[in-house]
């Protein structure tokens, strides 16, 4: 179920194509927010399958989590990244250094995690109109990408994608903006240090000397399969 | 005899394969060359030969005895290593050796475990540092004791006494040196016994578990190793810190449950001038005179791999620089002393698939043992240098000669004459010397749907490139294969054939003497 949803997420934000640049907030400093999006698959001759998503951006943090699972990303003063996985059922913590990240080759662009959308890959949309969602102003985009169609409403303010849908001939994948706050509800998922303190820690270096471990054994047959 | 060795082969095989290179009388020019005249392979092979009846045992006790582990580190890492190291200084690469590679005796080393055909670096690194192989997982206890093993009596009952604590018992200085975690198999093999290599602080242990965590049991050593163990540096901070203490460096807090602060504790145990230090300023500030007893944490778990050090936030030594400064603080001990140094994050990139940083690790390493050959005499100290395992690293194809080995393969010409040109698979791609047997480089072509990715655009020789990979496992897993040994100095000579790897142990203890009645000199 996780990897089918990770593939979800990552066609969403893979496979873009053009915004105008002037139109999207460049900033790298983003607006702290929480938001809540549902994300649901839809393929041919099957029901559609829904889960929540959440998105928590702090200062240098970017927060995801979905049926138990986050993930935490810090950026330090030199734009280093580190991701820690929380695994919420098993108590599990899976940390990744700098330098871990570029070994594994997991490194994500730190613009991309806060906007879900890739900047570069907005920028080949084309801008069909200006509208509102929930409440806040919006753009709406759209383009081809092979024989894929993405639409995506872009929340202006927020620098963020409000709405992404992605189809293409055999399956619909949409991540859909439910709810945005300042901060996060209290029966949102949370990873903060509070919650995942008594969780096991491994280092992200570690998983290849640990397939003995039942739990790094489910969770490399997950990240690889 | 040691240094002549050194000396003689570097001038036979290096300087001799870097002549003048003659004209070759043929219709046309080949495109891809090696420096060598026709000559010089000749002459290459008669100074081997003339080096070779010159050698003589060294019958001689050690003084000392460095063991270097490049964690991970098989034949096919040491090749590929030295063909890089080479390139990098502008040659063609296969002609170079790494420092241990001019070491007079070598063996081949069987690392099959008593359960496991491909081994962990736990059993191993058991078999090296006490002479008998034991289980997946589990550091100096013999191969009776039961997974999970909990009662401290019952580890007492089957531990296995390590070289380092037997150094330590004969009054000589010992110490460990990782770019690791300290608490991680390899290091922790020469001073804990335990049945779960993964019980490294107290918080890895299941409640109720009696067994002291592996940082207890270094800072909590017998009387004879707390004496001896006058150097202890790597990664692994947190280990060592409570939960309730903040990194200095990073913005974590520490494993152990129990609040203990275990470098505190090594600064109240040690002595007055001992230290501990956890960055590159505490590093360059303990010296030899201001410091008795050194433990040096540099990373809050793994210290960075080689290729990544110049990044760190707080700064850190490098593998040879830390050798350096372990292997100053040891030789003023009057009898001797016992140093492991492990170049840990070899295994690390490959489990990745990462090759390049698992390759520039183990220059790395090379450099470290080039250090500590140049620091000590021959005479008195026996280096060994070997592996605990292998990976399923392989350099495969037929490049020419010089092709970047990092590099996609490029073929010798068909035609003299005719320019080298990328070698093609069945799918018409071009494909990479290095790659795994398993691992994670299948990713790339999984992704786009295709059988292979295309690397013709791809910069393969990129820090961050992951070689392809024939299996597809999310971490690459380590081989079964025999891995190298390389010894120089005291009763090196005894390194030699196939051996079993806790024979390694047997070698040491005999250059040490400990197995009669002379005295180490």
């Amino acid at each position: 179920m996780r990897i089918r949803h990770y593939v979800l997420i990552a066609l969403l934000c893979v496979s873009a194509t053009h915004i105008n640049a002037a139109q999207i907030n460049t900033t790298t400093e983003f607006t702290p927010l929480a938001a809540h999006y549902i994300e649901t698959l839809k393929s041919r001759g099957s029901a559609a399958v829904s889960n929540d998503w959440y998105l928590v951006r702090r200062a240098n943090q970017v927060e995801t989590s979905r049926n138990q699972y986050s993930e935490v990303w810090q950026r330090d003063a030199r734009g280093e990244l580190t991701l820690t996985r929380v695994f919420h059922q098993d108590h599990k913590l899976i940390q990744y250094t700098p330098g871990e990240l570029r070994t594994q080759r997991r490194e994500k662009d730190w613009e991309t995690l806060n906007r879900v959308v890739p900047e570069q890959q907005l920028t080949t949309l084309k801008h069909i109109a200006d509208l509102t969602y929930l409440g806040r102003p919006a753009s709406r985009y759209t383009g081809q990408h092979g024989a894929e169609k993405l639409d995506v409403i872009w929340l202006t303010h927020e620098a963020l994608a409000a709405k992404i849908v992605h189809t293409n001939r055999d399956q619909r994948t949409t991540l859909a903006l439910k709810e945005l706050r300042p901060q996060p509800a209290t029966h949102w998922p949370q990873a903060n240090p509070g919650v995942i303190e008594p969780y096991d820690f491994i280092d992200g270096a570690d998983l290849g000397d640990m397939e003995y471990d039942p739990f790094v054994r489910r969770v490399l047959d997950s990240d690889g399969h | 005899m040691h240094v002549f060795v050194k000396k003689t082969m570097a001038v036979a095989v290096t300087a001799a394969m870097f002549t003048t290179s003659l004209v070759p009388a043929m219709a046309a020019t080949p495109a891809v060359q090696g420096p060598e005249s026709v000559q010089d392979w000749y002459n290459a092979g008669q100074q081997f030969i003339r080096n070779a009846e010159r050698m003589r045992p060294n019958l001689r006790h050690a003084k000392n005895i460095i063991l270097f582990v490049g964690d991970g580190m098989g034949v096919s890492t040491v090749t590929a290593a030295r063909i890089l190291a080479g390139q990098q200084n502008g040659r063609p690469g296969e002609e170079n050796r790494l420092s241990f590679e001019y070491f007079p005796y070598t063996a081949y080393s069987k690392t099959y475990s008593w359960d496991q055909q491909t081994s962990d670096s736990a059993p191993t690194m058991t078999a090296i540092m006490t002479g008998y192989k034991a289980r997946e997982g589990m550091l100096a206890v013999d191969h009776l004791t039961s997974r999970n093993e909990c009662d401290p009596a019952v580890i007492a009952a089957h531990a296995l006494p390590t070289l380092l604590e037997q150094a330590a018992a004969e009054g000589k200085m010992t110490g460990v040196v990782t770019t690791a975690r300290l608490t991680h198999a390899t290091p922790a093999a020469t001073y804990a016994h335990t049945a779960v290599r993964d019980w490294e602080a107290d918080s890895n242990k299941p409640a109720g578990c009696g067994v002291k965590d592996i940082a207890q049991q270094l800072i909590e050593a017998s009387p004879e190793v707390k004496a001896s163990l006058h150097v202890a540096m790597g990664g692994g901070r947190t280990y060592f810190m409570p939960k309730t203490q903040l990194d200095p460096e990073y913005n974590k807090k520490g494993l152990r449950n129990d609040g203990r602060d275990l470098t505190a504790e090594w600064l109240s145990s040690r002595g007055a001038d001992a230290k501990y230090v956890w960055d590159r300023a505490g590093f360059d500030a303990a010296t030899p005179s201001n410091t008795s007893y050194l433990l040096g944490l540099f990373e809050n778990s793994h210290m960075q791999y080689e290729a990544d050090r110049a990044r760190d936030k707080a700064g850190e030594p490098s593998l040879t620089e830390m050798t350096e400064k372990a292997i100053s603080m040891l030789q003023n001990g009057d009898k001797g002393y016992f140093l492991h140094v492990e170049g840990g994050r070899i295994d690390h990139a490959h489990h990745a698939g990462n090759a390049k940083r698992a390759l520039i690790d183990a220059i790395e390493l090379s450099k470290a043992v080039q250090k500590a050959y140049d620091m000590t005499d021959p005479r008195d100290t026996l280096i060994i240098v070997t592996a605990d395992h292998s990976h399923t690293f392989t350099i495969a194809g037929y490049p020419h000669r010089g092709n970047d080995i990092v590099g996609l393969v490029s073929g010798v010409p068909a035609i003299d004459g005719s320019p080298a040109m990328l070698d093609m698979d069945k799918l018409g791609l071009p494909y990479t010397t290095l790659g795994y047997a398993n691992g994670p480089g299948w990713r790339d072509a999984i992704v786009n749907g295709a059988k292979r990715p295309d690397l013709t655009s791809v910069d393969t020789t990129s820090l961050n490139f992951l070689q392809e990979s024939t299996v597809p496992l999310d971490s690459e897993t380590h081989a079964g294969e025999d891995v190298g040994v390389y010894a120089t100095g005291p009763m090196a000579h005894l390194v030699h054939g196939s051996m079993e790897q806790n024979w390694i142990y047997h070698v040491m203890r005999a250059s040490f003497g400990f197995d009669d009645e002379r005295q180490p000199r």
